[in-house]
């Protein structure tokens, strides 16, 4: 009796759970406007507080937390958002004024305005997160409630974009949060159609978003909630995509075709370049890198066509210059496959049996990274340059800055050239750990930071152009950013440099 | 009784503080710090050393493992070094996920491997040599291609169950339950196959035994001799099996959980140690060592239930 009464309990259950698998909520695969829009992430954000936090792909969950003073578009210009009027003041770029639309309030009711924008960005340039030197800021002085003058220490002609939610130097928070900074660690405090429900939020795993009682355009509430799950696992962003879990997401070249193939919508477009930076160029550790025609020999030695389409397929393309917001197209091809004109350039230079160097690979920054750096290797063995390739995990900067790689493979985006400099080029840059001095590239930053429209772009697109010559870069290939969507999913912006989950919407 | 748990915790405290301090001197020694990971490549010479002045890590690593274990034994484990977020209400929202997935693996094993065992040792024939065979296979299968199998099968195919993700009990049973099911199949196959193959040679071994050839001579029924004679006393050694693969399940979770996305102490581990956040480390492993302290102490406790023996000794 006991036993068929275990037996009938156990069918009931079995039947149970399979009921409800298949009757369960929305699958995402109807038409109709779901409730919840739900996101995968392959990596979340490192906290909630946007001054501590780095950018990427947790900026699409931003942007439905914390709109910016600027919103940075497709072609990288950055106009107004919660800004009605902005620009700079007389010649050199060092004050920039900007006045502030009225009527809006931050998640937690109180009014954005002159004083907090200012309590935000002193806030933002102290706070010791990854972006806070992008705006070195010498006193900001409010006039009246909603017009603020930030007076620079240095000049800047990119203030609008810094402001936008790139380096979420923009994404402004209430400033009783700032006043308390581990309450911004929390939950959010942005100006945002939604805020972060962290009663249903697991930090690093899952957000879940409701909507925002204190935003301005309830139009742009198209949800009711927002699930962001984070996804470490390319595979298992990919199963749950197939089982129908996901609305939107990102992907990588490794299963973006698996993808595609199962139904997915996918979307993608360059937004970084796949390079091994010659840290080393004024030849410390190998003398050989301190001479530009070995530099390029190096250059000329990879068959980047051959490379690309193994690692990445359509998913980015060859090229010899690193992606920055002035580069000239007309130079991704400087650097033709060329062995030949590659032993030549070294012989030429005295290294005709080649030298030898040390390389950090930061395979895991991506997927890819690993086995590209294997073939780019092979490729410089075969004009004789033995390279010694170390594989870096979370050690990557640590290697990278400690003097002892010539270069580092890895994917830096496409950044704006200003920003470039002081990344990897200005003497005290970031990623400079010889203190390489390039006078050319110092003169064009200090020419083209106090110019500004079309005469600026033209000295930043010459600073990209003169980094390319100088071969200070092996770049490889263009390195995409790839996305998977639900088909009714529109909003989505090709080309920016993040999705703009604010921006989504539903079309049955 | 009470001797053995005096015995236990004074155990316990030295295990305790050499993880801890084992675990906090490897991390400490991982090339790299928080503060590197919080800049990334952006942070200017001046920004890093700022940086680690301001998180503390500056100090040398006796006295910021002091300034932590001082704080610990109040049970205050303080807050994540990259998120600021409190490291205890952190555990305390994953613990119940890994408790429910170590949980449902932990009765899969007993009463599949149980039952497997004395099916396979009891019934002679080409099914019980089938399950033995099937053991084996099991045993070599490696945990994450099973995951992604039956992701495939169960959430692709046949879309029964979630394919990533986990549901609070609180919010569905149901949900809760289908969330569940996969990673937790996924996790206790292996320990079925341990339970499995212990529990066949320990009743082999008691069936062989000269009480029990006895105890049939004088009549006593098939099911009771199985269940109440033999299975008790091969009961032992699958006591021990099941406490040592209760331990590898959290190792095993770490695994699972990052596969199938779920939140809980194992994804919370793998993302900290890559972040070098030495807080949420250590607590995870002060709890990782506490369980491990806690299931040898039920273990015990089984072996003095099951054998009077050792209960009075």
């Amino acid at each position: 009796m006991f036993r068929k009464k275990l037996i009938a309990s156990l069918a009931a259950a079995v039947m149970a759970l399979g009921i409800a698998g298949c009757g369960g909520g929305s699958d995402g695969k109807g038409g109709a406007k779901p409730d919840v829009l739900r996101i995968g992430l392959g990596v979340g954000p490192v906290t909630l507080d946007p001054a501590k936090d780095a950018a990427g792909l947790p900026n699409v969950m931003r942007s439905l937390t914390n709109e910016a003073l600027f919103h940075l578009n497709a072609d990288k210009s950055a106009s107004p958002a919660l800004v009605s009027d902005s620009g700079y003041v007389g010649k050199g770029n060092t004050t920039f004024e900007l006045t502030l639309k009225k009527g809006i309030r931050f998640t937690d009711g109180e009014p954005l305005n002159a004083a907090a924008v200012k309590t935000w960005l002193l806030y933002f340039a102290k706070a010791g997160g990854p972006f806070a030197s992008n705006l070195s800021i010498k006193s900001i002085e409010t006039q009246g409630d909603y017009k603020l003058t930030l007076h620079l220490a240095s000049p800047n002609p990119i203030v609008p974009v810094i402001l936008s939610q790139y380096g979420n130097g923009g994404a402004v928070s209430s400033p009783k949060a700032v006043a308390h900074p581990a309450d911004l660690a929390k939950t959010t405090y942005g100006v945002g159609p939604y805020v972060i429900d962290s009663s249903q939020t697991v930090a690093g795993d899952h957000y879940t978003l409701v909507p925002s009682k204190y935003y301005y355009d309830k139009s742009a509430i198209r949800f009711k909630k927002v699930t962001v799950k984070v996804i470490s696992d390319k595979s298992a962003m990919l199963r749950a995509f197939q089982a129908g879990q996901l609305d939107f997401g990102s992907l990588d070249p490794t299963v973006a075709a698996a993808a595609a193939k199962s139904g997915v919508k996918v979307m993608h477009w360059a937004s970084g370049t796949v390079i091994v930076s010659l840290l080393d160029s004024k030849g410390s550790l190998a003398p050989a890198l301190g001479d530009v025609r070995v530099r390029q020999a190096l250059n000329y030695a990879v068959n980047r066509k051959a490379i690309a389409k193994a690692m990445v397929g359509e998913f980015g393309a060859p090229t010899s210059q690193l992606q920055m917001s002035d580069t000239d197209p007309a130079l991704n091809d400087r650097y033709p496959y060329d062995p030949q004109k590659a032993k030549t350039l070294l012989a030429e230079a005295g290294y005709k049996d080649g030298f030898s160097m040390k390389v950090v690979d930061g395979g895991t920054a991506s997927v890819i990274g690993d086995a590209t750096m294997q073939a780019v290797a092979k490729d410089w063995e075969a004009i004789g340059v033995k390279v010694q390739v170390k594989a870096a995990t979370t050690d990557f900067v640590a290697l990278a800055l400690s003097k002892k790689f010539s270069g580092i493979e890895w994917p830096p985006d496409a950044v704006p050239t200003w920003m470039g400099y002081s990344l990897f080029w200005g003497p005290k840059a970031s990623l400079n750990p010889f203190g390489v001095v390039n006078p050319e590239l110092d003169r064009l930053f200090e020419l083209g930071r106090s110019q500004s429209g079309d005469e600026a772009a033209e000295t930043f697109a010459k600073l990209s152009s003169t980094v390319t010559e100088q071969a200070l870069n092996v770049p490889i290939y263009t390195a995409d950013t790839i996305w998977g969507m639900n088909k009714h999913l529109t909003g989505i912006d090709k080309g920016t440099w993040m999705p703009f989950a604010a921006d989504f919407g539903w079309k049955s | 009784m009470v001797s053995m748990v005096i015995r236990r915790v004074f155990t316990a405290v030295p295990l305790l503080l050499l993880v801890s301090s084992l675990s906090f001197v490897l991390l400490s020694l991982t090339p790299g710090d928080a503060a590197r990971q919080i800049l990334g490549t952006r942070g200017t010479p001046e920004q890093y050393e700022a940086l680690r002045q301001q998180l503390g890590l500056d100090q040398p690593v006796y006295e910021q493992f002091w300034h932590w274990l001082s704080r610990a034994v109040t049970g205050d484990f303080g807050t994540s070094i990259i998120n600021g977020t409190s490291v205890a209400g952190e555990i305390w929202a994953r613990l119940p996920v890994t408790l429910s997935l170590i949980s449902g693996a932990i009765l899969v094993s007993v009463v599949v491997g149980v039952a497997g065992g004395v099916f396979s040792a009891v019934k002679d024939g080409w099914l019980a040599r089938a399950i033995d065979a099937l053991v084996l296979v099991v045993w070599a299968l490696p945990v994450f291609w099973v995951g992604s199998m039956l992701v495939v099968v169960f959430a692709i195919k046949l879309e029964w169950l979630p394919a990533v993700g986990y549901v609070p009990l609180s919010e569905s049973p149901t949900a809760w339950a289908r969330s569940l099911a996969l990673p937790v199949f996924a996790l206790s196959l292996g320990s079925v196959a341990a339970v499995v193959k212990q529990t066949r040679e320990a009743m082999l071994d008691v069936l062989g035994s000269d009480y029990i050839r006895m105890a049939a001579a004088n009549g006593i029924p098939p099911r009771s001799l199985i269940f109440r004679h033999a299975l008790k006393n091969a009961a032992i050694p699958v006591v021990t099996v099941v406490g040592l693969q209760t331990i590898g399940l959290f190792g095993g979770a770490v695994l699972i959980e990052n596969l199938f996305a779920v939140p809980g102490l194992g994804s919370l581990l793998v993302t900290s140690a890559l972040s070098n956040d030495i807080p949420a480390v250590q607590a995870v492993a002060v709890v990782f060592t506490l369980v491990v302290i806690i299931v040898n102490f039920a273990v015990d406790i089984a072996y003095g239930l099951l054998n009077p023996k050792l209960r009075s000794s």
